[in-house]
Parts: structure tokens; sequence; C-alpha cells
């Protein structure tokens, strides 16, 4: 959730005050709308089953100084919470995460209406996650579910001041089919991206008159040697394009991103990683600026008693000093190292305690964080 | 005189029976997975139940879901379950029903804390499993057995 903080006063201070207003007005619509879809979807079918959850969290930050042209506070406290909920009869679906935090950051993150084309398969209409990556089609809002308080600074959301278009709205293919023992899943999506503004990417709302209309493709695959073992192996590929009429040079940009993922858990330790390749075209009609740069992260965890895991992360990135779209993302996070400890000192509930030295591009910094987060039921 | 003579061969008796009768192996535990004697369920591998109980869909020969019960009447079947069927000790279990649920929407099995309870549901719901021990399975009426998940070693 740090990255929350490093990230949330640009898109903050971004917008007109006025613009600022209705955007939050129509995100609660829109919120108000979602909760009355999903309390009238368990009545499409008689056996329907359902589930909810939410995930609750407070994170406080204190960095050694304010970074990024002062957009970044020496302090900050960030209460957080998600609401997640799913319905399924024999062939409809229903899923939705809501996201609400402070900074006026309230969204419907997905909202999904789905078809099961047989037990393994079901073709998805909505708002979702890009499965471009591994931490958000993993974890999602639901940071009580990763060990770390701060995700990557490649996976941060679009919407957080990622440089990835996070959401997308159209259609998924999610499925899965056993491969021996094991399982092998699947994603497809196609649909609207988001739009790139002189504050960062803004995300495709599924209510209201969209905007750019630019779209974006991805596939990943992955295999599971068990079903609910954590270790897996896969690779991601997208092709996005983002409407840039209101960043200067630039009207539109095309993006090309791909890599591979890992996870290795046994007994007490386990690993995570990936490595992506990120191709990018700023196009404004008249000249073209192409950019590519590789970046990677591993994320190490030792569990040394039901109640204590520590963990390390290392982020790394090459031939992004160059590239011309990462130079509209002063607070892209291009290096980093982490180190916390996380005590799950309660049923549903845990403590973080995290360090981390994030370097931007006008420098570094340090960074301790404290979390508080939970999950109910 | 003839009671301490009484007593002496009980004690004889007992010397040479005891052994014996303590010697008898203990009935062999055995974990099964059960449900109604009407349900159309047919054989389910261990792979399938483990997908069944982290929420994922697994479809009865009718082609209708089945329906997983968490029987939680009982701390030591439902480790024996985590341990021996699932591969997963308890926290690992809810973060991987958890991590289905944030991904994939699967909607998490139904818990039962009483035994009463959970054989209610399993006569109500046509295609609901849960795990047993075999002995309470066996001597449970309209309750079938679909398949055993795990076997006592001696």
């Amino acid at each position: 959730m740090a990255e929350r903080f490093m990230n949330g006063p640009a898109r903050a201070s971004a917008p007109a005050p006025r613009k600022d207003g209705a955007r939050r007005s129509r995100r609660y619509r829109h919120c108000l709308a979602a909760v009355a879809i999903l309390t009238a979807a368990p009545s499409v079918a008689a056996e329907t089953r359902h589930d909810y959850t939410l995930f609750a969290d407070a994170t406080a930050t204190h960095r050694s100084r304010a970074a990024a042209g002062g957009g970044l506070k020496r302090d900050d406290f960030d209460p957080a919470l998600t609401f997640v909920y799913a319905a399924e009869s024999e062939r409809f679906r229903f899923f939705t995460e809501l996201h609400a935090a402070s900074g006026d950051v309230g969204e419907i993150a997905r909202l999904q209406a789905g078809w099961r084309l047989d037990s393994g398969a079901t073709l998805w209409l909505g708002r979702f996650h890009n499965p471009q990556g591994y931490w958000n089609t993993q974890h999602h809002h639901g940071t009580y579910v990763q060990t770390a308080i701060g995700r990557p600074g490649i996976e941060r959301f679009d919407d957080e001041g990622g440089i990835l278009p996070s959401h997308f709205v159209g259609l998924l293919l999610d499925g899965r089919r056993a491969a021996g023992e094991g399982v092998v899943r699947y994603e497809l999506g196609l649909g609207q991206s988001g739009v790139l503004e002189p504050s960062g990417i803004e995300s495709p709302k599924l209510f209201g008159a969209p905007r750019g209309r630019r779209l974006t493709a991805s596939a990943r695959v992955s295999y599971s040697p068990r079903d609910g073992d954590p270790t897996a192996l896969g690779a991601f590929l997208g092709r996005n394009r983002l409407s840039a009429e209101e960043v200067p040079d630039a009207s539109e940009v095309r993006q090309t991103v791909g890599g591979i993922f890992g996870v290795w858990a046994r007994e007490n330790l386990r690993l995570t990683g990936a490595v992506f390749f990120i191709e990018n075209d700023l196009d404004n009609g008249a000249t073209r600026r192409t950019g590519r740069f590789a970046n990677a992260y591993l994320q190490a965890e030792y569990q040394a008693n039901p109640a204590w895991t520590a963990y390390g992360r290392l982020e790394d990135s090459r031939g992004d000093a160059n590239d011309p779209y990462l130079a509209l993302f002063p607070r892209f996070v291009a290096r980093q190292t982490v180190a916390g400890m996380r005590w799950d000192f309660a049923r549903h509930q845990a403590l973080k305690f995290e360090y981390a030295r994030p370097l931007l591009a006008e420098g570094g910094f340090d960074q301790f964080a404290i979390q508080w987060s939970m999950v109910f039921p | 005189m003839k009671r301490y003579a009484r007593l002496a061969v009980a004690v004889c008796l007992a010397a040479i029976c005891g052994p014996t009768a303590w010697a008898q192996p203990a009935p062999e535990r055995r974990l099964v997975l059960v449900a109604s004697a009407d349900a159309s369920i047919g054989n389910i591998s261990p792979a399938e139940v483990r997908r069944l109980y982290l929420g994922l869909r697994v479809t009865a020969a009718d082609g209708s879901p089945i329906l997983p019960l968490v029987n939680r009447s009982d701390p030591f079947l439902q480790e024996v379950f985590l341990q021996k069927v699932m591969f997963l000790s308890a926290p690992a279990y809810e973060r991987a029903l958890l991590a289905n649920l944030l991904r994939a929407g699967a909607v998490r099995p139904v818990e039962i804390d009483s035994r009463k309870t959970l054989l209610e549901a399993l006569r109500a719901q046509r295609n609901a499993v849960t795990c047993l021990w075999a002995e309470d399975a066996e001597a449970t009426p309209a309750l079938k057995i679909v398949t055993e998940l795990w076997r006592e070693r001696r």
C-alpha cells in the first residue's frame, strides 16, 4: 500500500477541483449501482451460491524526505477498504471488487458478469484487471493476502500512478485445464484501455461516456504442478493502445508488454519473481518516438513460524533512462530494495513492518511503513 | 478362603486373556467422502476432491455441480483432511481459498460446525459431499461412501 502514497498525490493534484468533484460523485454513483446489481444477482437463479469478503487495511508511512516535486509527503496515513462479492449458478456467474481508499480513491475495480462455457472456462463481460504481469491478477486489492505492504513499481495499478494500463472494459475468457496432476490456467482479454493524461493513466470507466476508445489485448498462461499449490510458472503478452491527446508531443501510445513470472514455494520458503519487456511508441501524427526497457523483481519470503514471516524484494530496470514514455512518469520506481516482517498476530489479521529504498528518476529516499490488514470473514 | 481362591483364578484368567485382548488392533481409521444415498456422484479422483475444496467447479455424473461441505465438527478430522488430502496447512488452505475467490471469483465451500446440521445439509442437497470417518459413515443411514480419501497406516 506504500506505493499508493508515493503515487496518489499525482493523481489528485492533476485535474481541476471541479472535475475532481464530478469524478468523485460519479464514482460513488457507480459504487451504488454495483451494490444494487450485486444484491439483485443472487435472485437470478434459485440455486445460486454466493460468497463475500471484506478486506481492510491502514498504513502509516514515513519518508526520509519529500520527493517528486513535493507531491510525496514525508508522513502519510492511508486507510483502505475492499469488498469482494461472487455469485454463481448453473451457468451464470457474477463478480465484483469495490475499492475505496483515502485521497479520493473510490472505484469499481472489477465488475464482471460471466457465462460458464464448461466446468473449466468462463466468458466474462465487464471491467477487469489486465492480465499483464503477475501481482495484480493474483492479489488484486486484497492487501491482507500479499505478504508485503507495497507492490513492485512495475505492478502498480494505473489509477495509483502505475505505468501499465491495469484495467480494461471488455471481454475476458478465463479457464483452466488439467494437465496430468497439474493444471494449466489461461486468461485472454480484449477491450477498451485507459487514456493517458499528463498526470498518468486514467482507467476506463464502466459507466458514462467512453473516452479514448483504444483497444487492449492480453494473454496469460500459467502452469501449476497441483491445484492449491502456489508454485507456478507462466508467461504473458499484451498490446495496449492509449489515447494521449492531452499529453504534449503525443496523440497516441502503442505499448507491447511481454514477460514471464514464477512462484516457487516449499515448506517455509517462497520465491516470487517476474520479468517484463516493454516497448513504447509515442506517436504525435508527425513523429514517432520509441523506447524499450526491461524490468524485473524477485521477492523472497521465509516463514519462521506460523506467526512471523520475513521478506525481502529487489527490483531493477534496464534501458529505462531513455524511454520517452517513462519520462512521463517521474514517480515510476525503476529500482527498489525492500525488507520487512509480517506478523499474523490473530486469525485473519496481520501487522507488517517494512523498510524500502525506492529509486525514482530524481533520486532515492528511505521509506518506513507499518500496516495493519485484515479480512472478514 | 474361597473368596481368595476365586480372586486368584480371576487374576490368572485376566493375566492369560488380557494380553490377547490388548493385542487386538484398534479399528483402522479411514477418512471417506460421503454423499446422500440418492446422489448422482460417481467416481471422483483425489485431484477433483482438491479442486472441489478449493472452491473450483466439479460436476456429478448428471452434469450438475457438486457442493462441498467442510466438516468442522471434528478438529482432528479437519486436520487430517487438510494434511493428507489437501496437502496444505490450515493458514495455507485459507490463503488458497481467498486467492481463488479474488482471482477467479471461486465461491468458498460452506463450513458447518455441527455434525447434526452437516448430515441434514447432506440429505437436503442431492449432490452435496463432505468428509466423515468411515465408521461414522457406515453407521449413518441414507449416506453412501463416494471414495476413500485416506487410510491410517500402521
